[in-house]
């Protein structure tokens, strides 16, 4: 065995312990090209991915896009449908339709294009705010709001026996 | 022996790159380790000269450990395949702390080890070569004084000798020619103390020594 300064050369690379013959070893062209190309295509495959990021969070902004739409859609359609519309009857358009000669508060207008007007032909010595359906409700407001209860209750009465459609309506 | 590496097939026009026999001349190795830490940084942000110029300086060290270690040209070539593998799916996370030689011959020895440990290898009894011990005791009887020749023998036993080494001899020995890094390195990814690897290079070479200069008495 070699001394001790002469492996601490050795270790050192000052000095080799004995000629080491080349031995040409190097990796084949085959082994290089597969190699280089392995690395080519990890680089490309990374060029690419933004692509493939886009269409990854694109898909969730999609699906929040309509949700969003039909969230919109149908709240829309559940408040067009909380209006009243009048039922249109047989009946109704021809008691209309007798009461027009006689001189009837209603409008010319045909019922299906006057929804707020009422469907029961009212008299003559009908108070004002009779003769639409918002400014009844008002006047019972009004009267609840002045304490006058009896009477609220007595024109809600009123109200519900004219506007037999809405009689039994949950919400009113 | 030179070769070209066209380049054609993998791109349009690129160019040839040529990789120049890495020579002996570690003692004089005026590769930077900072250097190669740029290039693989470089790399990592998709410079694909950088990494070229990256596996030309490590391939012919790479390989010859490997070889020498798997003592089989087909395993030293998948190994190869796949330590460069993991250099290319780590450069995200590869960080200039250590030498990037360190880095490159630390997945070397894992991967060797793996690849013991799948064959369910004993990786302290493949030191003996039966095919490369016998070439350590045959001579050439028709030994022509041709330079070539004699530098094929030499070269053969030196092989020989190196195959009769305990792998763990062998490996560091093999670290320490080819990786070009200090004991303390080799001790890190040999996974043992700097002592043990001192002494493992030690042994190693001891026993390469005496089994040469024994070749060397009959011829």
């Amino acid at each position: 065995m070699s001394g001790p300064d002469e492996f601490d050369d050795f270790v050192a690379r000052r000095k080799p312990l004995f000629p080491r013959p080349p031995d040409g070893l190097e990796p084949p062209a085959d082994l290089d090209r597969m190699v280089l190309r392995q690395a080519r295509e990890a680089i490309r495959s990374e060029t690419s991915e933004p692509a493939y990021h886009g269409t990854r969070w694109g898909m969730p902004v999609a699906i929040a896009a309509t949700v969003l739409v039909a969230a919109t859609i149908v709240l829309h359609v559940g408040m067009m449908q909380r209006d009243p519309v009048p039922k249109v009857t047989v009946q109704n358009i021809t008691q209309r339709t007798e009461q027009a000669p006689a001189g009837a508060v209603t409008t010319a207008a045909p019922a299906l294009a006057a929804p707020e007007t009422s469907a029961t032909p009212l008299p003559q010595t009908t108070p004002a705010w009779r003769r639409d359906t918002r400014s009844w409700l008002a006047q019972i407001e009004r009267l609840r709001a002045e304490g006058k209860t009896a009477e609220a209750d007595a024109e809600m009465a009123e109200y519900r026996k004219a506007n037999r459609a809405y009689a039994g309506s949950p919400d009113r | 022996m030179n070769h070209a590496l066209t380049m054609d097939g993998l791109t349009t026009s690129e160019s040839t790159v040529r990789f120049a026999r890495t020579t002996r001349t570690r003692r004089v190795d005026v590769v930077s380790d900072d250097e190669d830490a740029q290039l693989m940084l470089a790399y990592a942000r998709g410079d694909m000269r950088a990494f070229e110029q990256l596996y030309a300086r490590h391939r012919g060290a790479l390989y010859r450990y490997l070889v020498r270690q798997s003592r089989d040209n087909e395993i030293a070539h998948d190994l190869f395949q796949e330590v460069w593998s993991r250099v290319i799916v780590n450069r995200a996370r590869y960080e200039p702390r250590a030498k990037f030689r360190t880095f490159l011959f630390t997945l070397a020895h894992n991967c060797f080890i793996d690849h013991c440990r799948r064959v369910k290898a004993r990786p302290s009894s493949m030191g003996v070569d039966d095919a490369d011990a016998a070439d350590l005791l045959r001579t050439d009887d028709s030994a022509a004084p041709d330079t070539a020749m004699e530098r094929d023998e030499a070269s053969r036993h030196y092989r020989a000798a190196l195959a009769t080494l305990p792998q763990e001899q062998r490996d560091v020995y093999l670290l320490h020619e080819e990786s070009d890094l200090s004991l303390e390195e080799i001790a890190r990814i040999t996974g043992v103390g700097p002592e043990t690897a001192k002494s493992r290079l030690r042994y190693a070479v001891g026993k390469l020594k005496a089994a040469l200069s024994a070749v060397k008495d009959l011829a």
